[in-house]
């Protein structure tokens, strides 16, 4: 009866020290964020929207948080880009192309849709931890 | 009857925004290395407690289910509870009745979507049930009693509820809740939202006058049943009948359970764990790939209808595919009968659905949580600033990818090895020692693949078909 008390108390003690070691580490790794080191070439990334969808195979965009992106856009005809999260809105022009440029400073995984009569996803930004 | 029918025929044709439009950003996939990191532990785990499993000893069932601590809750505090309930679902439907209709231009969206279902979940399972205090339809109920009181003692009718019917009301509202969150088109338009609370607020309190407050709160009032299932998760339990009490108990003991769930609840738990698996399936490559198979990726005439028949389909089959698993690993047990077993195994599934939502949920909690703040100021979208938070931007770095994926694999590992604990405390409260350990293979091997398919859903990019 006691070791069967001290057996079931000692899970409930594993499971405790690993969720505090888990929680320990989740906080030191959440805040973890080294400094930019230098100040890096941009990645750059040229997309090319043939009515609403977009033509080529790339299907995700993956940079790194830090980095700083620049997307040319062309389109055939005009299209209201949005890209979410960034919340970055932009009017691509058959004749106008356009860059979004922004820095990378907030990881996940955010759409980039065109905003016409319906929304629709063209490609996805990933942006990594270092 | 016909007015009925024309706001529900409204809801299901009106287009609203596009789906997902409350997420501006999704979570990264789990890496790899994550993937196997809680694959790993989560086997490991499940033969740790299997190997130091020995407690035969039935009083301790007991003796985990007998609070710790507890004690009335002061008077003031039940009725500033109260108040803020009933105040808030009025706000959110006046807001959406006549704010602004946009998305984030008003507050009843991301008031219901956000901070209710997903944030009120997360409070209920890991602080307690505090629905039982700030349920605003219980508040009404009980002020208008108060306030006939003169003329009537009971403005309930106290129908014969039949016995048959069981919790299946919740079961049929939570399927057509799920449904609005996750399928229905206009799901974020502020309109619709105060619309189906205003039908939801009317066919509560018509339960309520037919069969008393407490019988309907039990078997129908989908909040009160789907938040006490989370609750019976919490360390603090809280009772709203009568005068209100707060009791503490280790954390997840609630789902040990003396006397079996009946069928009813039995359904409805495996039905809210199969829709908080179907949630995340919706947004799978996988998911994708079979629709755009099915409809085609070609814009076309009822594209939408197909896709959201198929959504529903998949709503539907999802719990009963976990059903039927779940009933083979019972049936498996080799005891009868298997109904009676089948309502005391149920809830050790619980902790796994419940990791799977934290994970799942966590980060649109904390970055689609944020537009309260400046939603608060300006509830309606007439360009107020009550409490000079209106230009209040959100930030969506609030919480790193890193951080959310220690924390899936943190929740999904924990939440398994509570999952595990649980069927083995329940097994050998109810089986001899011999039986007991037998009993939780089956088991074992169901609570691997569910959490299996959590982990593997979070493994996956989100993802919307290409159709539309």
């Amino acid at each position: 009866m006691i070791v069967s008390r001290m057996r079931s108390g000692m899970i409930f003690h594993l499971i405790s020290a690993g969720w505090l070691a888990v929680s320990g580490l989740m906080v030191v790794c959440g805040n973890w964020c080294p400094a930019a080191a230098q100040v890096a070439e941009p990645k750059r990334f040229d997309l090319r929207i043939e009515n609403d969808r977009l033509s080529g195979d790339l299907k995700v965009i993956r940079v790194r948080r830090g980095d700083v992106v620049e997307i040319n856009w062309s389109a055939n005809r005009r299209t209201v880009l949005h890209l979410h999260g960034y919340d970055i809105e932009t009017t691509v022009e058959p004749d106008k192309p356009r860059i979004m440029s922004f820095t990378a400073r907030a990881t996940g995984r955010f759409p980039i849709e065109t905003h016409g009569r319906q929304h629709s996803i063209l490609i996805y930004l990933e942006v990594y931890p270092p | 009857m016909r007015i009925v029918a024309a706001a529900l025929f409204w809801l299901v044709t009106m287009r609203g925004a596009a789906a997902h439009a409350l997420a501006q950003r999704y979570d990264l996939p789990l890496p790899l290395g994550f993937f196997l990191m809680g694959a790993g532990a989560a086997v490991a785990v499940s033969f740790v407690v299997l190997a130091l499993f020995r407690r035969n000893d039935r009083d301790q069932l007991d003796a985990a289910l007998r609070p710790r601590l507890q004690g009335a809750i002061p008077r003031f505090i039940v009725l500033c509870c109260r108040a803020v309930g009933g105040a808030l679902l009025l706000l959110i439907v006046c807001a959406g009745l006549f704010g602004n209709q946009s998305t984030f231009k008003n507050i009843a969206p991301v008031a219901v979507w956000v901070v209710w279902w997903v944030g009120l979940s997360f409070v209920c399972a890991f602080i307690g049930n505090v629905w039982v205090l700030i349920n605003p339809w219980t508040a009404a109920f009980k002020l208008a009693q108060r306030m006939a009181a003169p003329w009537r003692n009971d403005l309930s009718l106290r129908w014969q509820y039949p016995a048959w019917l069981g919790a299946w009301p919740a079961c049929a509202l939570f399927l057509l809740l799920a449904w609005f969150e996750l399928v229905a088109p206009g799901r974020d338009v502020p309109r619709n939202i105060a619309l189906a609370l205003l039908l939801y607020s009317a066919l509560t309190w018509a339960g309520f006058v037919c069969y008393g407050r407490e019988l309907w709160c039990r078997n129908a009032e989908v909040f009160s049943v789907v938040f006490g299932l989370f609750g019976r998760f919490a360390p603090v339990r809280f009772e709203g009948n009568g005068r209100c009490h707060w009791s503490l108990r280790p954390p997840a003991v609630g789902l040990l359970t003396r006397t079996p769930l009946d069928p009813s609840m039995t359904a409805f738990t495996l039905l809210v764990l199969g829709t908080v698996t179907v949630d995340g399936l919706m947004e799978t490559p996988a998911w994708a790939a079979v629709v755009e198979q099915l409809i085609g990726v070609q814009p076309s005439t009822g594209a939408a209808a197909s896709y959201m028949a198929l959504q529903t389909a998949l709503l539907v089959t999802g719990p009963l595919v976990l059903a039927a698993l779940y009933l083979t690993a019972v049936a498996l047990m080799g005891q009868s009968p298997v109904t009676k077993l089948a309502g005391q195994f149920v809830l050790s599934l619980v902790p796994i659905a419940i990791a799977y939502h934290l994970a799942h949920y966590f980060s649109m909690l904390a970055i689609a949580g944020q537009f309260i703040i400046p939603l608060a100021s300006d509830p309606f979208g007439y360009g107020w600033d009550l409490f000079g938070t209106m230009l209040y931007r959100i930030d969506i770095g609030l919480v790193d990818a890193r951080f959310i994926w220690y924390l899936s694999v943190a929740a999904i590992v924990t939440g398994h090895i509570i999952a595990v604990w649980i069927g083995h405390a329940t097994a050998y409260a109810v089986f001899d020692a011999a039986t007991a350990r037998r009993s939780q293979y089956p088991m074992l091997v169901l609570m691997v693949g569910y959490t299996m398919l959590s982990l593997w859903i979070l493994a996956q990019p989100i993802v919307e078909p290409a159709i539309k």
